[in-house]
């Protein structure tokens, strides 16, 4: 069955500010759309609205997925529904064993919860396919994970779940080459398997180059202003984006700085008070 | 995986002082003393209906190691005091896994007394609507306990209306060549976090459950009958989120 996922004049704001002004977008089984753009224009804004990021309000537009508007559905539903997204800064959490974490997100797709046999021999073969420490079904979810380990778990994760599109924001960000040719790998044998359709964001025509991209697309300010294919994508790397902003007389929006955050703690220094 | 004796105690006064592997059903106010050499594992949980007192002192003595778990899923209150002294190369984990809906304070104290010694500190805390937790944890390293640690991480995961959750992880520290650190969480479910979880299916509650799990349940393999107790009492409590 040939899944699809279309998004229609979308329009996107965080905090207030928009993002996206306006995205047009179809994404089919088996199709690799490049989605290429200057830092802080709208490329992980896209992936995040879609799948339904509290912080990301919906101003105007449509997404359906396999006809079914999937804006009114809730995040796990939408997850549930095929849609998948590998984050560019995935999350920690502590205490929550990959094992624990991924059997059940695999049993909430299912009326019937996984055999344990076949789970472990899932998670194992994937694994060694990633080539990630044998120990990981019993680490906490990305708790000191290297930053390519974490890339490399949303792929594990990936594959045990089996979407049918997959949104992957910067994915071979962090990767060493070795890494990245086997995250590559990866993609394209669960997409010969299954069919899955990916939108992919990434910097390097490198990565690219080893899943050959159906379609490319470039975000700038909030809309995508010229799409193509593979060729895009080697001309982006060559040459940047200056050409595009020649052309089509349009500038970048300029990239806010990131809000820090700090963690919270206190530290008494009793026995100095205590000493005067 | 440790063997443990379960041990229902029946007395207001307990002193240990050989090498001990004890889960404790503890009913009702406690002193606990510990004097002890050689490896000892020790649960503390209590399971009384009424609000009690636990009072924990000991001594760890050269080269032994402990690992003392406390655990508390009751709704009633609990005043635990831990006050333990580390001797010489020796080493001490400890961990507290505890349920907040009603008032409940925990003072805990581990001192490195002497060299090469060793303190491990692993706090998680789930604070309720109308609870009141006040949890004050001291590391401290005495001068001539070179060579020692004293590591704390404390987590608090809190809900809407919560009175308090007061913690305060402190280090104490009169030696120059030691190491230590303390680590503390404290807040509402990250707002992120529960996004990651449903961006892989899972919806509020079950990513709420693997949370509260996470927090509350031990890590380690004990008695099958105790985990399943365990296991349905942080059922009871995920189902009230």
């Amino acid at each position: 069955m040939e899944h699809v996922l279309k998004i229609k004049d979308l329009h996107v704001s965080v905090d207030d500010k928009k993002i996206l002004k306006g995205v047009n977008l179809t994404v089919k089984s088996n199709e690799v759309h490049a989605l290429m753009g200057p830092n802080g224009n709208g490329k992980s804004t896209l992936l995040q609205a879609i799948m339904g990021h509290p912080r990301y309000r919906i101003d105007q537009g449509e997404v359906y997925f396999d006809d079914v508007d999937i804006l009114c559905k809730r995040v796990d539903e939408r997850a549930k529904a095929g849609l998948f997204l590998a984050m560019q800064y995935p999350l920690t959490i502590s205490g929550v064993t990959n094992s624990d974490f991924l059997k059940a997100a695999i049993n909430a797709k299912r009326d019937e919860p996984i055999s344990l046999f076949k789970f472990i021999k899932g998670i194992e073969a994937n694994i060694k396919k990633l080539h990630m420490k044998e120990d990981l079904a019993h680490r906490f979810v990305n708790d000191g994970f290297s930053g390519g380990e974490k890339k490399r778990n949303e792929i594990l994760q990936m594959m045990m779940l089996r979407p049918e599109i997959a949104m992957l924001d910067e994915i071979d960000s962090g990767l060493d080459v070795d890494a990245i040719k086997l995250v590559a790998d990866a993609l394209n044998e669960l997409r010969s398997e299954t069919g899955l359709g990916m939108i992919v964001v990434s910097h390097y025509e490198r990565f690219f180059d080893m899943i050959k991209p159906t379609h490319a697309h470039v975000i700038v300010d909030g809309r995508i202003v010229v799409e193509g294919d593979e060729e895009l994508v080697k001309r982006i790397d060559q040459d940047g984006y200056d050409w595009l902003y020649r052309e089509l007389d349009i500038k970048p929006v300029k990239i806010n700085e990131r809000p820090l955050v700090y963690s919270l703690g206190t530290c008494a220094h009793q026995r100095m008070k205590d000493n005067g | 995986m440790v063997d443990y004796l379960i041990k229902d105690v029946d007395s207001r006064h307990l002193h240990l002082n050989r090498d001990v592997n004890y889960i404790l059903l503890v009913n009702d106010d406690l002193k606990l003393s510990l004097e002890l050499d050689g490896e000892s594992h020790l649960i503390i949980l209590n399971q009384a209906s009424k609000d009690i007192r636990i009072q924990n002192t000991g001594t760890l003595k050269k080269d032994a190691y402990l690992k003392i778990t406390y655990i508390d899923l009751s709704a009633h209150g609990l005043d635990l005091s831990s006050d333990i002294s580390v001797d010489e190369g020796a080493s001490l984990e400890v961990v507290l896994k505890i349920l907040v809906a009603t008032s409940k304070q925990v003072k805990m104290n581990y001192v490195n007394h002497k060299a090469h010694s060793s303190v491990l500190i692993d706090n998680s805390a789930i604070v309720l609507k109308n609870g009141d937790l006040n949890l004050r944890c001291t590391g401290d390293i005495k001068k001539g306990a070179h060579h020692s640690a004293s590591h704390q991480h404390t987590r608090t995961l809190t809900f809407n209306e919560v009175k308090r959750a007061l913690c305060i992880p402190e280090l104490l520290i009169d030696e120059d060549e030691v190491e230590a650190s303390h680590a503390l969480s404290s807040g509402a479910i990250d707002e992120d976090i529960l996004f990651y979880m449903q961006t892989r299916g899972l919806d509020e509650k079950a990513a709420m459950r693997l949370l509260i799990h996470s927090y509350l349940m031990l890590d380690e393999k004990i008695d099958q009958s105790l985990m399943d107790k365990l296991e349905k009492q942080v059922d009871e409590i995920c189902m009230m989120y």
